[in-house]
């Protein structure tokens, strides 16, 4: 919404109620690279700060807030994102099952026959093993319709989804996130995160202290494939051959500037380690 | 009654930002200056005034492309497209039909009327003497027009799309070739007295050089003569084949070609008004492949007369190479190619007429190593790939079920992985086996199989 009025020189003030911008699901340092961004996009972004009283004039139309900082903005438009709830008060007394969302089984049935539930407003009985109960992104409402289709031809499928993933894109930085990668990893996780000085790439490895087997990915201004995160996560390799194959998982565009050597580096420093990134390989006139 | 004061922007979301940024107003003043220039040239004081009216026109065209383009090199690096679907000239405005006529009506002129030109044309000659050392002819101001048309757009292109390293090579690849192989040595050839020869044009696009009578006019003009017919065959029989197996079209009609470097560079802002219907992409396959074997038979009809020296034959060849001479190379590539950029978008003649085209679509499709792979699941179906495809590939469609791009049409611009916002698209080179994945699984359903 901030990009859409910038793009028409509409001033923009964002009021954050976290410390840093999407901080509960970012981790720190990315969080922080983000909050700079949207700062050198010239919104005026108040941290910590969250709307206390919309005024209005005599046209009824809003003319400022009040914000629990105390200050009062003046603006012509309020504009409210703070995340998504499943609208179920259209199933009050209707028979169908619900607690937060519209409750399912694997299959997305409700309790009453020939009545399924998908998308943000679907909440599953038994979440699949480290998902959410109720999944409120595009990428697995797009999952969730496509299994429901193949029931409703015939095949009774039940949701598998493989390793988690999402995106977004903030101003000009792209976000892509592969497996589990949360604000703060778990007690028997670490984790390796490398940076750009320019504050717009950065890249994140969440990893099992004791096997070192891959948990997680997050990129900030870098692409990976899809197709390998997946089948990574899936078969459990280790940070050890993610680095060695790094130029493998790059997405980015041709002559696009690598930073495997960088990344190299960053994780020699933290670990020690001395892995060679592998040179993707150059195909011959005759290939 | 408490009024919105007049000073604040309108919150209307589809109104375009009225206020012009002071770049854009030296740029608009400049371009006027340029045309009353232009006028004035045309009336006559281009006979009198060459070479100050050369500076004034270029000069003010120059000034207030690069000042209008400034905006695009300042603030950060990033695609944006704001106001391109509300903006007068890139939404088929009254702007855009007008400038449609004046540069279709100025290929009318230049083809078929030239004389009145010729105030413009004289303003070339000091220019023209330099480089052949002969007095200017429209073609000769048509080709200068055109280079500074790729070199300043390509400026405001550069501008554009700086964060993309890509682009940037690329577009100044286009403005090399342009510059170099289809202005100046040509032109400086001329002045050596040898063959005026395009070294990067060839058949089937530049169709009269492997026609008979060129043939022969080359090889009889001297050893460079010859040089160019084997560089003129080796570039369609040899060259072709092998860069387009391994890069897939886009090293000629992206990289190299004079139209595609114009339809890249000042068609950027019409890139997304191409045809998305299923309709024109039936069209275009017909058309496009019918002109190719059109020329094809012409081809031959014109070596096999010219064996035979036959009188029906030579009379049914010569009318075929002169009917697609007027309408496929001067109407189709020319007129309705340029001029209908502001309303049908940058690639008509590339998608609907070139030969090349087809011929190189060929290849693309059934034989190279060049594809754009999808990134499994990662499409969110915004549409922001079909809407400025300028080929009018819907895109989307594969994104969305993670199964890469191979189509005959596709001329790798690269733009619809430039306003993806989500980084699905790349446009690469891999290995032959397994490009078309037609039955693609989404990634992220290990249990599901696409049944088609």
């Amino acid at each position: 919404m901030a990009e859409m009025l910038l793009s028409r020189n509409i001033h923009v003030t964002f009021l954050v109620r976290e410390g840093s911008y999407w901080n509960n699901v970012l981790p720190a340092e990315e969080a922080a690279m983000i909050t700079e961004h949207i700062k050198e996009h010239h919104v005026d972004l108040r941290l910590s700060t969250e709307l206390k009283e919309i005024k209005g004039d005599s046209n009824g139309n809003v003319c400022s807030v009040i914000t629990t900082s105390g200050e009062e903005i003046t603006c012509q438009f309020v504009g409210i994102a703070v995340g998504v709830s499943p609208n179920i008060s259209f199933l009050k007394n209707t028979g169908i099952e619900t607690d937060r969302g519209a409750c399912v089984n694997e299959f997305f049935e409700t309790n009453v026959p020939d009545i399924y539930a998908i998308g943000d407003c679907a909440q599953q009985k038994n979440p699949v093993p480290g998902r959410k109960a109720i999944e409120q992104i595009w990428y697995t409402g797009k999952m969730h319709g496509e299994t429901l289709a193949l029931t409703l031809r015939g095949e009774r499928t039940a949701y598998n989804p493989g390793p988690f993933y999402n995106s977004a894109k903030f101003f000009d930085i792209e976000y892509q996130t592969y497996g589990t990668v949360n604000a703060e990893h778990g007690a028997d996780e670490d984790n390796f995160f490398w940076q750009h000085e320019n504050g717009k790439v950065g890249f994140r490895a969440v990893y099992k202290k004791e096997s070192g087997i891959i948990v997680g990915f997050n990129t900030l201004g870098m692409r990976l494939r899809h197709a390998l995160c997946n089948a990574w996560l899936q078969d459990g390799r280790s940070m050890d051959h993610v680095m060695e194959n790094l130029a493998a998982l790059n997405f980015d565009p041709e002559f696009s500037k690598k930073y495997e050597g960088d990344i190299a580096a960053g994780y020699l420093n933290k670990t020690g380690k001395i892995i060679l990134p592998k040179k993707k390989r150059r195909y011959s006139l005759f290939t | 009654m408490t009024q919105i004061a007049v000073t604040e922007p309108s919150l209307s979301i589809t109104e375009e930002s009225k206020e012009q940024t002071l770049p854009q107003k030296v740029g608009g003043v400049c371009v006027a200056i340029g045309i009353l220039a232009l006028i004035s040239a045309m009336s006559g004081a281009g006979k009198t005034y060459p070479a100050l009216f050369f500076f004034l026109i270029i000069g003010f065209f120059s000034i207030g492309a690069v000042s209008y383009a400034l905006p695009y090199f300042q603030g950060q690096a990033g695609i944006r497209n704001n106001g391109i679907m509300f903006k007068n000239m890139t939404s088929k405005g009254t702007i855009a039909w007008i400038t449609a006529i004046a540069l279709t009506g100025f290929y009318i002129i230049i083809y078929w009327y030239a004389w009145v030109f010729d105030g413009v044309i004289r303003i070339f000659d000091p220019l023209s003497r330099l480089l052949t050392n002969k007095p200017a002819d429209q073609w000769f101001m048509y080709g200068a027009f055109y280079t500074l048309a790729v070199l300043l757009m390509g400026i405001r292109f550069i501008g554009k799309y700086r964060h993309s390293r890509y682009h940037v090579i690329r577009t100044v690849s286009v403005m090399f070739f342009q510059t170099g192989f289809a202005f100046l040595i040509p032109m400086i050839l001329k002045k050596l007295n040898e063959p005026e020869y395009y070294f990067s044009y060839f058949w089937p696009l530049k169709y009269n050089y492997l026609f008979p009578s060129d043939v022969s006019s080359l090889v009889s003009s001297g050893k460079l003569g010859v040089f160019m017919v084997f560089w003129g065959a080796m570039m369609t029989f040899i060259a072709t084949p092998l860069l387009t197996y391994k890069y897939g079209k886009r090293w000629y009609c992206s990289w190299v070609c004079g139209c595609g470097g114009l339809a890249e560079t000042a068609g950027d802002p019409y890139r997304h008004l191409s045809d998305k219907s299923l309709k024109a992409w039936k069209i275009e396959r017909w058309m496009v492949h019918s002109i190719l074997v059109f020329i094809t038979v012409t081809t031959l009809l014109l070596w096999i007369n010219s064996y035979y020296k036959g009188g029906v034959l030579g009379s049914l060849s010569g009318f075929f190479a002169q009917w697609y001479g007027f309408f496929i190379g001067a109407v189709f590539s020319g007129v309705i190619g340029v001029g209908f950029y502001p309303i049908m978008g940058s690639r008509v003649w590339c998608r609907f007429g070139c030969p090349m085209a087809a011929v190189l679509g060929l290849f693309q499709r059934f034989k190279s190593k060049f594809r754009i792979t999808t990134n499994g699941g990662q499409c969110i179906s915004c549409g922001n790939c079909s809407t400025y495809c300028e080929m009018g590939i819907d895109v989307r469609w594969y994104a969305q079920r993670g199964q890469n791009i191979v189509r005959s049409s596709c001329v790798g611009c690269g733009i619809c992985a430039s306003v993806c916002p989500r980084g699905v698209l790349k446009l690469e080179n891999g290995k032959e086996e397994g490009r078309f994945n037609d039955k693609p699984i989404t990634i992220g359903k290990s249990n599901i199989t696409v049944h088609l």
